[in-house]
């Protein structure tokens, strides 16, 4: 018996039991449940410590002396980064926290702003760009512009019942904000019909898994006598 | 307009609480006389002892309990204090007394009853208003025994006390002298416009002289005093009436009278100038009371309290009366015959000699009276918020119950310091608008809802079952669309992979990317983004793409942000590449740190270690030549989260622009990877899911994967759950309300 085959089996019983969530919450769905964030978590710290002590650490400290002076920092960091765990001493711990949080931050923004905000900005709101395109791309780069500004609107909550050009400029919010919410639930309906779609296609695999498991020709040949 | 007894604010009609300092504007609480616990004002009996809070008065109910009596008109000596009298019936007006019962106690009932109800009250002080009892008063006087505490009373004061006649002869002379509370008041509202009460007939009578009577301050007219009645002074004009006005010299005999440090200095004099009360001299206080008040039982009605307690400072001739009133022993000073503390207080002009400042502090001015016919300004609620109130926050503090400090009060804060508002901090009045209160109104009714009963377990268990029942309908209906197609039976036709889609032909499109610049010298980046639970979908992807780079036979580099990532990267890679070209890929293994581990990767790809054997990466084959994400033909990413699909872009686009980049993701991220697509061109091409998968399958030299086989499985149960779907509305819309 291979280590796939005992692999198969392990995965084919725990797709069963956690299938049984059809019955309700049940202890079999609640032990498949535990296994899988125990194994994850267990393997995420594995493959961290792989990654870091064994791939990084350890052959660079093999290496040369600039190697190992180029460590210095970092591993300084990382050791200050554990007094986190002692509630006396975690402060020590703040300048890695800092360095961390300052650092993925400017990258995160960064890339958010260049790769995001601004070029999705400029592909919208190119009006001979609108124009270029053709009347259906006009219409479409129109209801992406539409749909955008009417969504926001839609988290405008204001209760002023006032008169005159206030109150005008209320209602007119209050409509857009309306349609905004006709776009948001479309968006909502599409998240939820992938999620489904994801969800099923796991589903197809984890059902051919099972079925690909069993030896069904031995199977109908031992139901048959 | 209410005026707040406490700090004097004007409020509107139908206030409760002031605006300003929260007090009650209405009476809220009975206090009881006998235990002094607070007792709605509604309420008849004390809630703590049953003690009577209202007098009873005779003849209002002949079953009702007898009043409660104080303990300081309680039992004589010898009994003790706070004993219950005897059970009897609750007395009649003018009635004799019942049979068993004292005579000195009928009198004091008696007094009650024409203290509080004066016409009935006449009636019992009138020999004739007796009514006839089969045992006449006279005889039960005189046949009841004298107790010896009141005999020696008797002999005290020189007063006969044997009979009833006599007993009460001496209480109407008190009464005599000093007029009764309704009286007193008449005399109050009486007073003429013109001219203060300056000589009372009582101090002449008591031959007090002038200047003693004109001792105090000037008294503002009483046509101002009757212009602006003081039950419409607010406290802090009240306070400074109070100090400018002194009570009357008789006010230290009231029970209300301030305590020591709230008199002011000319009275303080006076007090300690004048000889010990007669009362600690007699048995009982209440029989041996000088002034007619002091004989008249404490227990009072509620507002009659509390009219008590609301004029500290109203001139009482009554009271001062007492003071020299005749019938318990004291006679009244002779004029001319005063004693030596009293001819000290005595003004300069009479006694030639200048006034011990001690005695005669100097009195504030008093504020000007107003004129007749000007009303009373408004003062506006800003302006009342500014008014100091440094009184407005007296908190009687609860004892302690246990401890080294049990017994006493006010030692510890019953809240902090911090929390208690500064004397002058009072909050500005809160104007609720009528959209708020209606708000506040919905919420208390919601909330005074009672509690939907609790279903019937029976009911409930009948529920649980039909909903484990619809699930379970629900889920075998799933598995069968999806096993149908992989047990051979087709029920679309097997035509679902030959259908032309957007997805399927964006999947084309990547694939025309992958072969136009993907060639056998070109290396090409494959990022493992998803984990084992997006697994048996992106494994299609994957297992398709890699498939086309072998044939491609292009250099593949692995890397994954995800600690699953190269795990199922190496399995996917022993599963389709040939053992002969595995050296064409590099595993690089899990890269830590998000975004930035990510732009790390991008920037620094040479300075990996491969994931298996943990040879530096610069070493392998198929990292010839690769120092940076700049230097592949192409980037793949796989990604089953949306996030990770935007951190992949964001970072490439803003690292490497002009980098090829393409994505294989779920179908849970598709709407993400859209705009990416078709707005901003970041995207060469997608593979989105099952259907993407599919179409790029085909397109492949080995022809179609499991993708395709899926593919049916997946349209079956898309199919099925519209089913439900529409089912479940149907029945939701024409089924019972219930649900």
């Amino acid at each position: 018996m291979t280590t796939d085959y005992i692999g198969a089996i392990a995965g084919a019983v725990l797709t069963v039991l956690t299938l049984s969530y059809i019955l309700g919450d049940n202890p079999l769905y609640r032990l498949a449940l535990h296994i899988l964030v125990g194994a994850s978590v267990g393997y995420a710290v594995a493959m961290a410590a792989n990654a870091v002590l064994d791939q990084a650490v350890v052959p660079a400290l093999q290496g040369g002396t600039a190697e190992q002076y180029s460590l210095l920092l970092p591993v300084l960091l990382g050791i200050l980064l554990l007094f986190k765990a002692v509630p006396r001493w975690a402060p020590w711990g703040n300048v890695s926290m800092a360095f961390l949080m300052g650092v993925g931050a400017a990258v995160a923004i960064g890339g958010a702003l260049l790769g995001t905000i601004l070029p999705q900005a400029t592909a919208t709101g190119s009006m001979q760009d609108w124009l270029q395109s053709g009347m259906s791309g006009l219409v479409i780069n129109a209801l992406v512009a539409a749909g955008t500004i009417c969504a926001l609107l839609a988290f405008t909550f204001t209760t002023s019942q006032r008169r005159g050009l206030a109150g005008l400029w209320a209602s007119a919010v209050r409509l857009a904000g309306g349609v905004g919410r006709f776009f948001l639930v479309v968006a909502f309906g599409t998240v939820f019909a992938g999620a489904l779609t994801a969800s099923l296609s796991v589903l197809i695999g984890r059902i051919y898994a099972i079925l690909g498991t069993v030896d069904w020709e031995q199977l109908l040949r031992l139901i048959g006598g | 307009m209410l005026y707040c007894p406490k700090c004097g604010t004007a409020n509107r009609e139908g206030s409760r609480f002031c605006n300003v300092c929260a007090a009650a504007l209405v009476p809220a609480e009975l206090q009881c006389p006998m235990c002094g616990a607070s007792n709605p004002p509604d309420e008849t009996v004390c809630t703590r002892c049953s003690a009577r809070l209202v007098p009873l008065v005779p003849g209002e109910g002949e079953g009702e309990p007898r009043a409660a009596v104080p303990q300081d008109l309680g039992a004589p000596p010898g009994e003790p204090a706070g004993e219950p009298w005897p059970e009897q019936d609750a007395p009649e007006a003018a009635a004799p007394s019942a049979p068993g019962e004292a005579d000195w106690l009928s009198e004091l009932r008696a007094t009650v009853v024409e203290e509080e109800e004066p016409p009935a009250a006449a009636e019992v002080w009138q020999p004739e208003g007796v009514a006839p009892t089969p045992s006449s008063t006279e005889e039960q006087v005189t046949e009841v025994e004298i107790p010896p505490w009141m005999a020696g009373l008797e002999e005290e004061t020189g007063t006969a006390v044997a009979g009833r006649p006599e007993a009460l002869d001496w209480l109407e002379e008190v009464r005599g002298k000093a007029p009764s509370r309704e009286e007193e008041q008449a005399e109050e509202t009486a007073w003429p416009a013109d001219s203060a009460p300056s000589a009372p007939g009582w101090a002449e009578e008591v031959g007090v002289p002038e200047w003693f009577q004109n001792l105090g301050p000037e008294t503002p007219p009483a046509e101002a005093a009757a212009a602006t009645p003081e039950q419409e002074l607010p406290d802090w004009l009240r306070d400074l009436t109070a100090e400018a006005l002194p009570p009357s010299p008789a006010a230290h005999d009231r029970s209300d009278q301030p305590s020591a440090p709230d008199r002011i200095g000319w009275q303080q004099a006076a007090d300690e100038a004048l000889p010990a009360p007669l009362d600690d001299e007699t048995p009982g206080d209440s029989l041996s009371l000088p002034a007619a008040d002091r004989a008249v039982p404490t227990v009072m009605r509620p507002e009659e309290e509390e009219r008590e307690t609301e004029r500290p400072s109203a001139p009482a001739p009554a009271a001062a009366a007492s003071v020299f009133a005749p019938g318990e022993g004291v006679s009244p000073p002779e004029p001319g015959e005063l004693p030596d503390w009293l001819s000290g207080l005595a003004p300069p002009e009479v006694t030639g000699a200048p006034a011990p400042p001690s005695q005669l502090e100097p009195l504030p001015e008093v504020p000007a009276p107003p004129v007749e016919g000007l009303a009373r300004a408004e003062i506006p609620d800003w302006l009342e918020a500014l008014r100091p109130r440094a009184d407005a926050e007296a908190v009687e503090e609860p004892a302690e119950t246990s401890g080294l400090l049990q017994g006493l009060r006010g030692t510890l804060l019953a809240s902090p310091a911090v929390s208690t508002p500064g004397p002058s901090g009072a909050p500005p009045a809160i104007a609720a608008s009528a959209a708020s209160v209606a708000r506040a109104e919905l919420l208390q009714e919601l909330l005074s809802r009672p509690a939907a009963p609790a279903r019937p377990a029976k009911r409930e268990a009948r529920r649980r079952v039909g909903w484990t029942i619809q699930r379970l309908m629900v889920g075998l209906l799933l598995i069968a669309a999806i096993v149908l197609p992989m047990v051979g039976v087709w029920p679309l036709g097997g035509q679902i992979p030959q259908i032309r889609t957007p997805v399927a032909d964006e999947a084309v499109a990547a694939f025309a990317v992958v072969e136009a610049q993907v060639d056998a010298q070109s290396a090409v980046l494959v990022a493992f983004e998803y984990d084992a639970t997006e697994a048996d979908e992106m494994d299609r992807i994957a297992t398709a793409l890699l498939r086309h780079l072998i044939e491609r036979g292009a250099r593949i580099i692995l890397v994954s942000t995800r600690p699953e990532g190269p795990a199922l990267a190496e399995r996917l890679t022993a599963q389709v590449t040939p053992p002969t070209e595995l050296g064409r890929i590099a595993n690089l293994g899990y890269q830590p740190g998000q975004a930035t581990g990510v732009q790390d990767l991008l920037v620094n790809l040479s300075a990996r270690y491969e994931y298996s054997s943990g040879a530096p990466a610069a070493g392998l084959d198929a990292m010839q030549g690769i120092a940076s994400a700049g230097d592949v033909a192409a980037i793949w990413v796989l990604c089953g989260q949306a996030s990770d699909l935007r951190t992949w872009v964001e970072q490439t686009s803003s690292r490497y622009p002009e980098a090829t980049l393409l994505a294989g993701v779920s179908a849970r991220a598709e709407p993400v990877a859209r705009p990416y697509l078709e707005g901003t061109d970041q995207l060469a091409g997608t593979v989105t899911g099952l259907a993407g998968a599919a179409a790029y399958e085909a397109g492949l030299a080995g022809g179609a994967g499991l993708a395709s086989f899926f593919l049916e499985s997946l349209a079956l149960a898309h199919l099925a759950v519209a089913g439900i779907i529409i089912a479940g509305a149907v029945v939701f819309a024409f089924g019972s309300r219930n649900r």
